[in-house]
């Protein structure tokens, strides 16, 4: 769905706020989300893309107000009580409800550290051979789907060359809705500013992005 | 109601990275010739980039300790370059 999170191309959200050096958390609360998220994710009940996709449905002018980890504890607790981890009286009281279904095996220190470093292998075998090759041209399509959608706005309808191919991945799409993904090829595409940005942009410079197989057609 | 820092800035550059990479830059403090070439890589697949700064002219003959104490948060962020060789850190 196109959310506000795609804001690439705006100019009215004001000047960056520059800090010389911060912490890795600015509060206690912060590392707590971190760990509860790795921990709570490691059950496996929900992809990466699942989660953005939640924070990408929160009100526009909410998800602009909340700070990067209120963000994240909004899509944590939602996607907790969705999938059951949790239930509403649980969530409301901080305590394990007597009746309601112990999650297992239970998070282990061993296990949530693990989950804190180790990578979900997203990498799938080849649905079909790419259809296109480096030194091609194409345009990104102009799709508006439902779930999480990794094609910027900005990039929609913009022809571009194919620079290399990565394989097939995981695809977002599917993940963040729920389904069982079978892959799809990924491809480093490149586009000039000036296709992206109008003739005003610099002509030597250029946008590098990954996309999948379903984002693209030959132009 | 504003907040405070936490990844306040993320939306500001995630806005206007793209649109106007060199005036972020600047706006960081980095000035980018123009006859230097600008690739903006969004990292928007699972492919995540390192940023490796540019070697300072004359650090030939520095060791690992020495050239890491010319490497700055910022110039991991690719936001400014690496302390040139006879800066004090």
């Amino acid at each position: 769905m196109n959310s506000i999170h795609d804001m690439g191309g705006m100019h009215s959200l004001g000047p960056i706020p520059y800090q010389p050096s911060e912490p890795v958390f600015h509060a206690r609360w912060e590392a707590s989300v971190a760990a509860l998220s790795s921990g709570m994710g490691g059950w496996g009940r929900w992809s990466a893309d699942a989660f953005r996709y939640r924070m990408e449905r929160m009100p526009a002018a909410e998800y602009l107000r909340a700070s990067y980890y209120e963000k994240w504890l909004m899509a944590l607790t939602e996607l907790s009580l969705e999938s059951g981890l949790i239930d509403r009286t649980e969530l409301d009281s901080g305590r394990r409800e007597p009746g309601a279904a112990k999650q297992t095996p239970a998070l282990t220190p061993d296990q949530a550290r693990l989950n804190l470093t180790r990578n979900r292998d997203l990498s799938r075998p080849e649905p079909a051979p790419a259809r296109f090759r480096p030194g091609d041209t194409v345009r990104a399509r102009n799709i508006n789907p439902a779930g999480h959608i990794r094609l910027p706005r900005y990039a929609r309808g913009k022809i571009a060359t194919i620079e290399r191919c990565r394989g097939a991945r995981e695809f977002p799409g599917d993940g963040s809705l729920g389904v069982e993904s079978t892959g799809q090829h990924v491809y480093l595409v490149r586009f000039s500013a000036c296709e992206l940005w109008g003739d005003a942009a610099n002509r030597r410079d250029s946008f590098h992005l990954e996309l999948y197989d379903s984002y693209l057609e030959p132009a | 109601m504003p907040r405070p820092g936490p990844a306040a800035g993320m939306v500001q550059v995630r806005s206007r990275a793209v649109i106007d990479p060199r005036g972020v830059l600047h706006e960081l403090g980095l000035e980018v010739p123009d006859d230097v070439e600008v690739r903006v890589w969004d990292s928007n697949a699972e492919v995540r980039y390192m940023v490796l700064p540019q070697r300072p002219p004359g650090t030939d003959h520095k060791d690992e300790a020495s050239l890491a104490a010319l490497v700055t948060r910022d110039s991991m962020i690719g936001v400014a370059h690496a302390r040139s060789a006879g800066a004090q850190p």
